[in-house]
């Protein structure tokens, strides 16, 4: 019995059992995760000063749930640990919800459930996937948004491009209420009429509880009492954690298209649906997406409000 | 139009197999609604909460070599309610749960349990009729059933419930409406409850299954009145995990073992 091996792969198997790619699906509860990554700063008034790290900025994290027989979780595990944490592998979600993906796998957890039964737990990241270069397309959803036309029924959430900026970034809209459009471009993307936007407008779940910290300066002097005091403007920032539980593919692939083209760092125009009655903007600098059922999904946004209330144009 | 299928003009098949003696066939699906609430709104939406849940429940007298009892464990079922020359089925259905329940002065009683991991739907493509003939009809009585278990020799047994239960574990893969593969989470669980009118038997020790475990003989053993033998149950592995004593002012001394085994 020889002990003496390179642990890097724990696997022995027959040539022919070996896999030379992802080639099992993942179960629902699979999730995803998105993080930017941005320098950034805070200035004297509270205002925001948000610089993305590369174009690459948005880093993904696909945790992935494999249930297998003992074989399959051999050969996926020897694939895993063949790639040895840094070679790049493309993932195919099979619901179409995600394009192809390229990351690496630096983590896999196995749950022996039983002789037949193995749950293999994977965490596939996807660190360069440009998020930021003038295109139309996404580098994570899966949706292509079309032009908008005339005489067209649009459901509520469908995402068309309109090619009304030269900043490409900013041509997506989405449809705010399902209607059939008219003939003219009245209720078009840029349209009087229009029942296309560019806010964000999902409507969260109820349960939403949120924290509101008045951002004063506080003076301990010592052996004696605690002296407060204002020394800047936008006091009280209302940053939220938005849920939003059993989405239908069509929502969920909207939000997440929204998000996605936001690059964790972009500002964009949010109404918070009760108690706040004046108009804020927000960036959202993580989010997650948990594949649930078919047809089912669940979303956590997180929203920091940047009080400068400006939408930059041509970011 | 308006009229009434009755018992008589329905038929159930179980893998090609006519079921006879069947006193209640159910077969359901059932889907989760959650309604969604959203902030500031006060309309919401229906959305899915997971994934549709399909059953068969079948109750029938034990008159004949039960086709059903084979199906334990990890067989794929199909099965079809059929009338009016059409069926209403499934191709992949499994055996959660098989029951036989046993008393004195009635006909033994089967239940079983499926779960249903294709969609029930109606039509020809699942009619489970086939060629499979019933076999001979047996009916049992009190004299023609006998167990083997504590205190059976010399006490009365006035009837038993025996079960076993299988656990399944659907698959479902991102993007499926259906499971990719039903994985059977073995063992078997086996459990029975026998009651047992008081001769000369005492309850066991309390603590005896603390150092005694899977020590036990329990088998049941059905035949029709003529000899002809139906079924032979038994607990593999059996443990007495439990007993209760009952005396009550209208009646004798009554003994419940409670029986759990695995395979």
């Amino acid at each position: 019995m020889n002990t003496f091996y390179d642990r890097t792969s724990n696997i022995l198997l027959a040539t022919g059992d070996v896999i030379t790619g992802l080639i099992y699906n993942p179960v629902y509860g699979s999730r995803v995760s998105f993080t930017s990554r941005t320098n950034q700063y805070e200035t004297q008034n509270g205002y925001y000063n948000l610089i993305p790290m590369s174009i690459n900025n948005v880093d993904a994290k696909f945790e992935l749930r494999f249930d297998l027989d003992q074989s399959g979780a051999q050969k996926l595990t020897n694939f895993i640990e063949n790639k040895k944490g840094s070679i790049l592998f493309p993932f195919t979600d099979a619901s179409s919800f995600y394009k192809t993906v390229s990351g690496v796998c630096d983590n896999y957890a196995i749950n022996h459930i039983n002789n037949y039964h193995y749950e293999v737990a994977t965490s596939f990241e996807v660190n360069q996937a440009p998020m930021l270069l003038n295109w139309s397309g996404m580098s994570f959803v899966n949706k292509v948004a079309q032009p908008w036309s005339g005489a067209k029924t649009y459901a509520k959430y469908e995402t068309i491009y309109s090619g009304v900026s030269q900043n490409k970034l900013d041509n997506f809209y989405y449809c705010a209420t399902g209607h059939t459009s008219s003939s003219s471009s009245i209720d078009g993307p840029t349209g009087s009429s229009t029942k296309w936007t560019q806010a964000f407008f999902f409507e969260p779940d109820i349960g939403l509880q949120n924290d509101v910290q008045i951002k004063i300066i506080k003076t301990e002097f010592k052996n004696s009492f605690v002296q407060r005091g204002v020394t800047r403007k936008n006091l009280a920032p209302v940053n939220l954690t938005l849920k939003f539980t059993n989405l239908p593919t069509i929502e969920a692939k909207s939000i997440m298209h929204f998000l996605e083209n936001k690059a964790g760092y972009r500002r964009f125009l949010y109404n918070p649906p009760s108690v706040y009655n004046k108009p804020k903007v927000y960036y959202c600098p993580s989010w997650s997406h948990t594949l649930k059922f078919y047809d089912s999904h669940d979303i956590d946004v997180t929203l920091i409000e940047d009080p400068l209330g400006i939408i930059p144009t041509g970011s | 139009m308006f009229g009434l299928i009755t018992n008589y003009e329905n038929k159930l098949f179980i893998s090609g197999q006519e079921i006879v003696g069947v006193e209640d066939v159910n077969i359901s699906y059932s889907n989760t609604n959650t309604i969604n609430r959203f902030i500031g709104y006060s309309i919401g939406t229906s959305t899915i909460g997971g994934a549709t849940q399909q059953k068969m429940t079948i109750a029938r007298n034990l008159i004949y070599v039960d086709p059903l009892l084979a199906y334990t464990g990890n067989s794929i079922i199909s099965g079809s309610v059929n009338y009016n020359g059409n069926s209403y089925g499934f191709k992949s259905g499994y055996m959660e749960q098989y029951m036989v329940n046993c008393a004195v002065g009635s006909v033994p009683k089967v239940t079983v349990n499926m779960s249903i991991y294709d969609e029930l739907m109606t039509g020809t493509i699942n009619n489970a009729s086939g060629s499979v003939s019933t076999p001979t009809i047996y009916i049992p009585n009190q004299g023609s059933i006998s167990l083997t278990c504590d205190n059976s020799t010399t006490n009365r047994v006035v009837g038993f419930d025996y079960s076993i239960k299988a656990t399944q574990k659907p698959i479902y893969t991102i993007g499926s409406k259906l499971p990719i593969d039903v994985v059977y989470l073995s063992p078997l669980e086996f459990s029975a409850t026998v009651q047992v009118e008081v001769d000369d038997a005492f309850l066991s020790s309390g603590m005896a299954f603390l150092t005694a475990r899977a020590n036990k003989t329990v088998t049941f053993s059905i035949a029709g009145r003529t000899g002809n033998l139906l079924q032979t149950l038994t607990i593999p592995k059996a443990s007495l995990v439990g007993e209760s004593l009952s005396s009550t002012a209208e009646g004798g001394v009554k003994i419940t073992l409670n029986y759990i085994g695995h395979q």
